[in-house]
């Protein structure tokens, strides 16, 4: 089991409307002792936000309705201090510039490993670990 | 694009007409001017010398007359009335009939009117001239110049009669004047084919010979005999012909020295002048005429030589357009593969944690076989986009094929919503049945995907972004296909240029403002049009209207874009 500085199982949120990507990492993840909560976009996103109380939140950049960087603003003003993880399919410079000065704690680009995320995600978990500069 | 040559030949045509009508007019109107200018100067110059003609005439004839009456009036005043029987009267017959022949005859008449004595052809020695109208004339008035007459002898003369008082009483000497020699001296000057010299008396009769005028002392036809001084130029319609009459009166006797000629002789020499000029003139037309010829072959042709360059720049820029379109696409392509790979990846880790435990429950089992048919799953996903891709590459030829626009309308649409999709733009669609239509695939693709990418821009970023693309087979015998989308809209006043090459609104470097201007351009190609509504904050509704074949076999296969 994995857990947090406070020695509580790390609670993380994925949000992403790629059904099977999403309920397939939710289940990686939960297998490796992560609590995991789901949301198939924006708006769900910021409810589980509140109910789940996420250490770590996985957030899509381009989602029909609310996307990432409205959601990323949205989640720093509900819950200061929530590390958010940003993924994209689409390697544009520019919206990973954005979603970093958004307070993102990191921008990541599918594909990506979910060996690398799940590494990506204990280390926005640890209370002492400082952001990594840029993305990967 | 490509010009038919009979487009060729009508533009030939009209620069021909033109060219003709510039050079050609001018030539008319001075040709006009001309004319009337020489008209003019050449009446002045006719009347002038007929009227310097009879002025010198007439002092010649009056002279000759006034010679003739001075000569009888001599010999009566030289000789007595005895003299002259005794035979000085032969010697007087041969002094005036000098020059030979203009004198017919002499004669001495008494006062009682007998003719004492007559020399000439005729028998007269004995008639009695008491009551002839001249006889009384030269009584009353010394001498005296008759008018022409037929007399005893019955042939036309005229005579020359002078009275001479002598021993309480009087006799005459007559000489009778030849007509046919005074004939010739009037009309001794030729003018022209028809001009002739001739005299008429007071009473309008002839006193001369003429050749066409009329038979001696025959009305000549001259309607004005009232005397005028000087020279007198009319112009006067004789028995179907135009005459120039130029008239004058002489002193005495009182008779009028006529100079006629035809019209048409007068201004021969115009007429010919006139046709001189009308040849000259079609010299000049068909020179012009020739140049025009020259002139427009070589314009033609330079319009030729332009048309196939920008043909060449058209189909260069056909090339630039696809790349810029493809360009666009392909962000929204790498977001779509690297969704599914990710997910691949994703699953592949999770089958792999699920092997890695031993042993391996029933559950986990039915969990990898699951992971591997959502691999299979996200695979497909990955194919149908590449599938499509490589479908618009391959579309680059500008082949006619039968096209099934329902389907490839579909086809597009599935590329397209790839990219859409990550705009968060959603792409409806509502497509009808039309016919097979002979079209270039590509063309048709390049027309389509370009309004749609052009949609979707006009979306991106709107709440409830929408692009409907309809096609339906009209009465008319047209396929139309409308995109329509409630994006920002285009304002009025940029509706006339965005087919316009280069016109865009987009950043530069986002958009190369070639798209609609190439859409426009192969619509037009394969007979069709593009029209557009739009509304500024409602959206916009591009139609394309194509007919189910092109109106003539557009030229395919040459355009270097199939073969690169």
């Amino acid at each position: 089991m994995v857990d947090s500085a406070a020695g509580q199982r790390i609670k993380v949120l994925l949000v992403d409307d790629e059904e099977t990507f999403r309920e397939t990492l939710a289940k990686l993840l939960r297998r490796r002792g992560l609590d995991v909560a789901t949301a198939a976009n924006g708006e769900e996103g910021l409810e589980r936000l509140v109910e789940h109380l996420p250490d770590v939140v996985v957030l899509d950049l381009r989602m029909p309705g609310l996307d990432g960087l409205a959601t990323l603003i949205r989640i720093n003003e509900l819950r200061p201090g929530t590390r958010v993880v940003m993924l994209t399919g689409h390697g544009s410079v520019e919206a990973g510039v954005e979603a970093l000065r958004g307070a993102a704690w990191d921008f990541l680009l599918k594909p990506i490993s979910p060996d690398q995320l799940v590494e990506v995600i204990l280390a926005a978990a640890g209370p002492q670990a400082g952001p990594p500069i840029g993305g990967r | 694009m490509k010009r038919q040559s009979d487009q060729y030949t009508a533009m030939f045509g009209a620069l021909v007409g033109r060219l003709i009508l510039v050079t050609v007019l001018p030539l008319v109107v001075m040709g006009i001017a001309n004319f009337y200018l020489f008209y003019s100067l050449n009446r002045s110059i006719v009347v002038e010398q007929h009227a310097n003609f009879l002025r010198h005439h007439k002092e010649s004839i009056e002279t000759f007359l006034a010679g003739l009456v001075g000569q009888v009036s001599t010999l009566a005043n030289q000789y007595s009335l005895a003299e002259l029987e005794a035979g000085n009267l032969e010697r007087a017959y041969q002094v005036i009939r000098q020059p030979a022949g203009v004198i017919t005859d002499v004669g001495l008449i008494g006062a009682d009117g007998r003719h004492l004595k007559y020399i000439g052809p005729y028998d007269l020695a004995n008639r009695n001239y008491r009551d002839a109208e001249w006889f009384a004339r030269v009584v009353a008035d010394g001498v005296y110049v008759s008018d022409v007459f037929l007399g005893f002898r019955g042939v036309p003369h005229f005579v020359i009669a002078v009275k001479r008082t002598e021993g309480g009483t009087f006799w005459i000497l007559r000489a009778t004047v030849n007509t046919e020699y005074f004939s010739r001296l009037v009309d001794a000057t030729r003018i022209g084919r028809t001009g002739e010299t001739f005299i008429v008396n007071s009473a309008g009769l002839l006193q001369t010979k003429t050749r066409a005028a009329g038979e001696l002392l025959a009305p000549s036809g001259y309607p004005d005999l009232l005397p005028h001084s000087g020279i007198r130029v009319r112009r006067i319609e004789q028995g179907g012909k135009s005459y120039l009459y130029t008239t004058t009166w002489l002193e005495s006797p009182r008779w009028m020295l006529i100079f006629r000629q035809e019209s048409h002789d007068v201004y021969g020499p115009l007429r010919q002048a006139v046709v001189i000029g009308l040849a000259m003139c079609t010299l000049g037309v068909l020179g012009g005429a020739a140049l025009a010829a020259v002139v427009a072959g070589a314009q033609v042709r330079y319009i030729k030589r332009a048309d196939r360059e920008k043909e060449a720049l058209t189909q260069r820029l056909l090339v630039a357009g696809k790349t810029a379109a493809v360009g666009e696409m392909s962000a929204g392509l790498a977001h779509e593969i690297n969704n599914p790979l990710a997910t691949i990846d994703t699953l592949q880790t999770w089958i792999r944690d699920l092997g890695q435990t031993s042993p391996v429950t029933d559950e986990d089992r039915l969990e990898i076989l699951d992971s591997a048919a959502k691999i299979g799953e996200q695979v497909y996903r990955c194919k149908t986009i590449t599938q499509g891709l490589l479908k618009f590459a391959r579309k680059s030829d500008a082949r006619l094929e039968q096209v099934d626009l329902q389907v490839a309308l579909g086809e597009m649409l599935t590329i397209l919503r790839t990219r859409a999709r990550v705009e968060g733009v959603a792409i409806e669609d509502d497509l009808g049945y039309v016919p097979p239509m002979l079209a270039c695939p590509a063309h048709l693709q390049q027309i389509f995907v370009n309004l749609i990418n052009n949609a979707i821009d006009a979306v991106g970023g709107k709440p409830d972004a929408r692009v409907l693309v309809r096609s339906r087979f009209w009465e008319d015998g047209m396929a139309h296909v409308e995109v329509l989308d409630n994006g920002c809209g285009i304002p009025a006043e940029n509706l006339s240029s965005i087919f316009l090459p280069f016109f865009t609104t987009k950043a530069v470097g986002k958009g190369t403002g070639l798209g609609l201007a190439i859409c426009y351009g192969l619509a037009r190609d394969l007979g069709g049009t593009i029209t557009v509504e739009s509304t500024v904050g409602e959206g916009t509704a591009f139609a394309v209207v194509l007919p189910l074949r092109p109106p003539e076999p557009v030229t395919t296969g040459e355009t270097g874009e199939a073969s690169s």
